[in-house]
């Protein structure tokens, strides 16, 4: 059961993760995208974290995970929206979001795809 | 202003509901979205602890005050083998 | 014998006041702080006056010895004050104490005239009016010196104040002209401001110049590479410029890796640098 809506655009999926997701439900949610990412063969994945309050090392490891296994199944994955004083904790905390590409909001990061298709392309 | 702030713990959805007091605390108390956001994951982290190594423990938070200067205090408990931690974060300015 | 002596002083001072306050005025007019104008002779006089008259009044309670008494109240606080206004006016600290000292040559030349057929009780009083004089000097040196410290933290207080810029300088692109030692405080302000910055401006690139930063220790250099970090984060680059040679070869032989990161000798190439990722560039007008 999909208890965050996904939204398609093209070949992204975009998701937006709301305030108050509890773990279990945050567990689901990634489940959910990666179903999706399989059923849509989406080449890119945008998480927008704009209305998250806090990304603590519980969020922090389920967003690295999801980018990596997104990954896996040849999908990329653009962060968008993350709060200045969100930067700051995250940068103080020492939480690395690794193998995520980070932008200002929606449409920065799918400019940012597209770039990346275009790059793969060429390379392909 | 409620002084004192008490969260049980027993499951994993009352982390939010810590990350929620403490948040409100922070504002009424007059910290910025920076502190705000440090306090908040500060508390985050510390509830999550109590849930993922004890199971069940208490939070409280704390509004201090010395006439200038306003301040926060977490205090986390559990009932685990371990020992009662003390935050003492940020002072306002 | 002591009140003797005691009297021997306060009774000289009471009675050629006069002839030791124009010779002692003499003396400080011929330094060099009064010929650069730092103070006026009027100013001198007046508080040589004061000065003499104030000393008077505290020798004559026959105590030499202890300044911390309160028959030196006044004196001292007398002393406070020239040291501080001295310090201000850009003193140095002999040119301050100089105004004891200088007394105090005048006075034991009156002394030697007053006691010249006693010569053993010369003796008595040069040395206890000596020590009395260089007393009230040192104090006058360490108020001086406290008073230049506490302007030195007053100035760190405004600098620390000064928020670093952040400016836009095109659409996207921000510079961040950092001068000035980097310690834990200023760092978070930097990247406090920034990171608002980035998000009121929309930008994607930032230009960190650091060509007046004097020292990069690994706590600046992490403090610089944290500010980054947090940039990304918010999806922008940071292109870090001015980095001097001394700077450079302080950042190899601390071992600090500065191979992910971004960087072009001047604010020039770093915005060059920075249209080109933006697909941007500058070209001359036509006619």
């Amino acid at each position: 059961m999909q208890m965050v809506p996904i939204l398609k655009i093209g070949n992204t999926l975009i998701i937006s993760l709301q305030v108050k997701l509890h773990d279990k439900i945050v567990i689901n949610v990634q489940e959910d995208i990666l179903q999706k990412i399989y059923e849509t063969r989406a080449e890119g994945l945008i998480i927008d974290v704009s209305t998250l309050e806090v990304i603590d090392s519980f969020m922090g490891k389920i967003l690295s995970d999801t980018a990596a296994m997104a990954r896996i199944m040849g999908t990329e994955t653009v962060l968008v929206g993350i709060q200045p004083e969100i930067a700051i904790t995250l940068q103080e905390m020492g939480l690395k979001l690794k193998g995520v590409h980070t932008t200002l909001n929606l449409e920065e990061g799918m400019s940012l795809l597209q770039n990346m298709r275009k790059a793969h392309d060429g390379e392909a | 202003m409620e002084k004192l702030k008490e969260i049980l713990i027993n499951g994993s959805e009352d982390i939010i509901l810590v990350r929620q007091h403490a948040r409100e605390m922070a504002i009424k108390l007059g910290f910025g979205l920076a502190d705000q956001a440090r306090i908040t994951a500060a508390v985050s982290e510390l509830s999550r602890n109590i849930y993922l190594y004890a199971r069940t423990g208490r939070v409280l938070i704390k509004a201090l005050s010395d006439g200038n200067k306003e301040g926060i205090e977490i205090i986390t408990e559990d009932k685990g083998p371990g020992i009662p931690d003390i935050e003492l974060a940020i002072q306002d300015g | 014998m002591q009140i003797k002596e005691t009297l021997g002083i306060s009774e000289l001072l009471t009675k050629k006041e006069r002839e030791i306050l124009d010779a002692w005025i003499k003396a400080q007019t011929d330094v060099p702080a009064l010929k650069k104008g730092l103070i006026t002779e009027k100013e001198v006089k007046e508080q040589s006056n004061r000065f003499l008259k104030i000393l008077i009044n505290a020798v004559a309670e026959g105590n030499l010895e202890d300044i911390t008494k309160p028959e030196y109240h006044e004196i001292n606080e007398f002393l406070a004050n020239l040291s501080v206004s001295r310090a201000v006016l850009g003193f140095s600290p002999t040119e301050t104490a100089t105004f004891i000292f200088s007394l105090k040559d005048t006075v034991l030349k009156f002394l030697q005239e007053e006691f010249a057929d006693r010569p053993e009780d010369l003796n008595k009083v040069v040395i206890r009016f000596s020590l009395l004089l260089d007393k009230l000097g040192l104090l006058t040196f360490e108020t001086y010196v406290k008073g230049r410290e506490d302007i030195i933290k007053n100035q760190q207080k405004i600098m620390l104040e000064l928020s670093t810029p952040v400016i836009q300088v095109w659409d996207k692109i921000l510079i961040v002209p950092v001068i000035g030692i980097i310690d834990s405080a200023r760092a978070k302000q930097i990247m406090e401001n920034l990171l608002i910055s980035i998000v009121t401006t929309k930008s994607s690139m930032v230009i960190m110049d650091i060509t007046g930063v004097p020292v990069v220790d690994t706590d600046v250099a992490n403090r610089i590479i944290d500010t980054m970090q947090a940039a990304k984060l918010l999806g922008a680059v940071t292109i870090l410029t001015g980095i001097s040679s001394l700077i450079s070869q302080t950042i190899v032989h601390l071992g600090i890796d500065f191979s992910d990161i971004i960087t072009r000798a001047n604010l020039r190439d770093g915005l060059e640098l920075a249209f080109g990722k933006l697909r941007l560039k500058v070209s001359t007008m036509e006619g």
